[in-house]
């Protein structure tokens, strides 16, 4: 895997907006944000389960993982409007994330 | 397990929420001039249209068996009522949930690579489920 430095990809450093510096780390691995988001998704969902079993005494944790998607799908749109989300990327987190959502509305 | 009523209901749902997530996200891209929109996809392209014209295949049979329900004169027979248009109506509205399952399942089968036997293994169960459900509503409402 060939990783060029930031400096030489973007040589005139005064063109670089937001998108080219959120893009960056896709150049070296494609699937970075995927493995950002999902790693978001694991700490939103056990923060929530977590919460709710020291709030409530016992937790849910379909519920949490489906609130949490649907976050996780906000952050991800928000991301490709922005560009540095691919499409495909994003197709990826909103089918797991309706996943989830769907099972978790088929539980009761 | 097996309430017909139920399990049309969350399939009706689940089609209205997946199809809101879809719409929300395709009007929020558009709106903000989004480089590579999701609707380009075309798999998401095709299960939208086809949710959407599910939908609106539900919305005119609900309307039709109303019609036909109102129409109809009960007749008695042993103690219950009998209404052909129930059966009708289930034998519709299962077609309907199947087709429901079969556009929304194509989602996770292509972009998360579910085995197509766990699918059919899933179809099984639902089309288990939609028969004794409709045999319990037949024997009610017939």
């Amino acid at each position: 895997m060939v990783c060029l430095g930031f400096e030489t990809l973007y040589s005139n450093m005064t063109e670089i907006g937001m998108k080219e510096f959120m893009q960056f780390p896709t150049t070296c691995d494609y699937y970075f944000y995927l493995k950002i988001f999902i790693g978001l998704f694991i700490i939103f969902a056990g923060t929530l389960y977590f919460n709710e079993r020291k709030r409530l005494g016992r937790g849910e944790l379909l519920s949490s993982m489906a609130i949490s998607s649907l976050g996780i799908i906000l952050l991800s749109l928000i991301g490709t409007v922005i560009g540095f989300v691919q499409t495909d990327i994003f197709i990826i987190i909103l089918v797991a994330g309706l996943s989830f959502i769907i099972i978790w509305f088929f539980k009761d | 397990m097996a309430n017909f009523y139920d399990m049309s209901m969350k399939f009706m749902f689940i089609g209205l929420i997946v199809i809101s997530v879809f719409a929300f996200i395709i009007t929020f891209q558009n709106e903000n001039d989004a480089e590579n929109k999701i609707i380009d996809d075309s798999l998401i392209n095709g299960t939208y249209t086809s949710l959407n014209a599910d939908l609106q295949e539900m919305r005119d049979q609900a309307q039709n068996q109303r019609e036909v329900f109102e129409l109809e004169n009960p007749v008695k027979a042993l103690g219950y009522f009998i209404f052909d248009s129930i059966i009708t109506s289930g034998k519709i509205f299962s077609n309907i949930v199947v087709g429901l399952f079969n556009t929304i399942i194509q989602l996770p089968v292509k972009v998360l690579g579910i085995d197509p036997l766990i699918v059919g293994i899933l179809s099984s169960m639902i089309i288990i489920t939609i028969l004794i459900g409709l045999w319990i509503v037949y024997k009610v409402g017939g």
